[in-house]
This record gives C-alpha cells, sequence and structure tokens, in this order.
C-alpha cells in the first residue's frame, strides 16, 4: 500500500503519532511564542529530536505582526534542550519600520530600526497527561 | 487545599460557579473536536476552542482549553475518554493529548 511505503520512509512518524511504549509521560508543558518566520525551523528542529510539539495561530507583539505558539509537551530533563532549540531558531534580529515623519516635510517617513523575533516562553507544569 | 481557598476569594462561590483551579487543554485531531467539545459542555465546563496543527504531516487538529475546579476535572476527563473513544476512527486512537495545568489565578472580569 501506498500508505505503508510512506510510513516506512518516514522515521519520525509513529512517534509523531504517540508515545512508544515506556516513554515517560510528559510532566512539563512549554509554551513558546515566536514570530511567525521562525516557527516552521523552530517547529522542525524540535520535531528531529522527537519533541512533540502542537501549533497554534495567534497575533500578538510589536505592530500585531503574525507569531505562533508552540506548546511542547515533554518531560523535565528535556526542557533545557528544548529551550536550546527554540534559543537557535528564534534568534532575535533587526528589522525595519516605516515612521512617519513628524511633523511632515519633505521626508515622508524615517526608517528606524526595531528589535524583532527572539522567543517568549512559558513552562508549566503538568498536573496529569494521558492519550486518549 | 489552598487551591479551594483561592476560588472562594476570587468570589466565584457567590454565583454558583467555583472559579477554575485546573486548566484542562486538550489537543484532539480535527473530526474528533466536535464530540470532544460537546463532552467537555456536557460536563459543565466553559470551553474555548482553537484552531491548531501538530503530529504527522502538520494535521489539523483541534486544541480545547477548558478551567474547570478540581472536582470537576475527573468527570470531564471521563466525558472527554468517553466520547474520544467512540467517535475515533481506528487510525485515531492514541492520538487525542490531555494535559491537565494546575491554574495559579483565576478571574472572571
Amino acid at each position: 500500500m501506498a500508505d505503508e511505503g510512506r510510513r516506512g520512509m518516514t522515521g519520525n512518524q509513529e512517534p509523531a503519532q504517540g508515545r512508544g511504549q515506556g516513554e515517560p509521560a510528559p510532566d512539563k508543558l512549554i509554551l513558546a511564542i515566536v514570530q511567525s518566520e521562525d516557527a516552521d525551523d523552530a517547529l522542525a528542529a524540535l520535531t528531529q529530536r522527537g519533541l512533540r510539539v502542537t501549533r497554534l495561530a495567534s497575533t500578538g507583539g510589536f505592530l500585531r505582526q503574525g507569531n505562533t505558539t508552540l506548546m511542547v509537551g515533554t518531560t523535565a530533563n528535556r526542557v533545557e534542550e528544548a529551550l536550546n532549540v527554540l534559543r537557535a531558531t528564534c534568534r532575535t534580529r533587526s528589522a525595519h519600520v516605516a515612521v512617519p515623519a513628524e511633523p511632515p516635510s519633505l521626508v515622508h517617513s524615517y526608517l528606524i530600526e526595531v528589535e524583532v523575533g527572539g522567543a517568549t516562553v512559558f513552562v508549566l507544569d503538568i498536573a496529569h497527561y494521558e492519550q486518549i | 487545599m489552598s487551591t479551594a481557598g483561592r476560588a472562594e476569594m476570587a468570589g466565584g462561590e457567590g454565583n454558583g460557579v467555583p472559579m477554575p483551579t485546573q486548566l484542562i487543554v486538550a489537543v484532539v485531531p480535527g473530526d474528533l473536536a466536535g464530540h470532544a467539545l460537546e463532552a467537555l459542555l456536557g460536563a459543565g465546563c466553559r470551553v474555548t476552542r482553537i484552531a491548531s496543527t501538530g503530529g504527522f504531516l502538520h494535521a489539523g487538529s483541534t486544541t480545547l482549553l477548558a478551567g474547570v475546579e478540581e472536582s470537576r476535572v475527573e468527570p470531564a476527563l471521563a466525558a472527554l475518554r468517553e466520547a474520544c473513544r467512540a467517535a475515533a476512527k481506528p487510525e485515531e486512537r492514541g492520538k487525542s493529548i490531555v494535559f491537565v495545568l494546575n491554574v495559579g489565578q483565576s478571574d472572571r472580569l
């Protein structure tokens, strides 16, 4: 079956579907609010390490640029690893934003440099976990 | 437990709806979302539904948030289990994930 073939090729499909036997239940939930443009990289890097990620669309931050909330359920001993992945993939960078000149003059607007990116991270304790 | 005291202080007892002390976060495959939502509502939870993606091929899923008082967690989870098990296709079994988190403080404004 075509489906079977695809299964065989994707090594990480099984973990992505359900926790393997013997794998400890997660006791920490990481909520990471990242820039949308970093989200794909962060998601790929986390998934590659076998971390389970759920992605939520959200907005917020400077100029309400799109951002993405990633939910990662993991064990306490892997939190630092997940944070390192986020540090590596969600770097702060500078962007230029046009600001209207005040008062209006020959120059209509100025470009100012702002810092965007990075990640806002909350790590919460999971009181109970189950897979249905 | 201190959580009960907190719920009282928040004033929820007065109008008959205690303030939530636990947050149920359920991530369910897209087509189970309706069933899961109904189950939580049936168990008396207030539910917020968020579109999400996750798992293999970033399939569509729905994240449900329900703030509940401690005594309602187990009935809510039981309703959720029953609904998801009844409605899940074979390939969806075991794919609904539930986290229960402690709520530090909650207010209805």
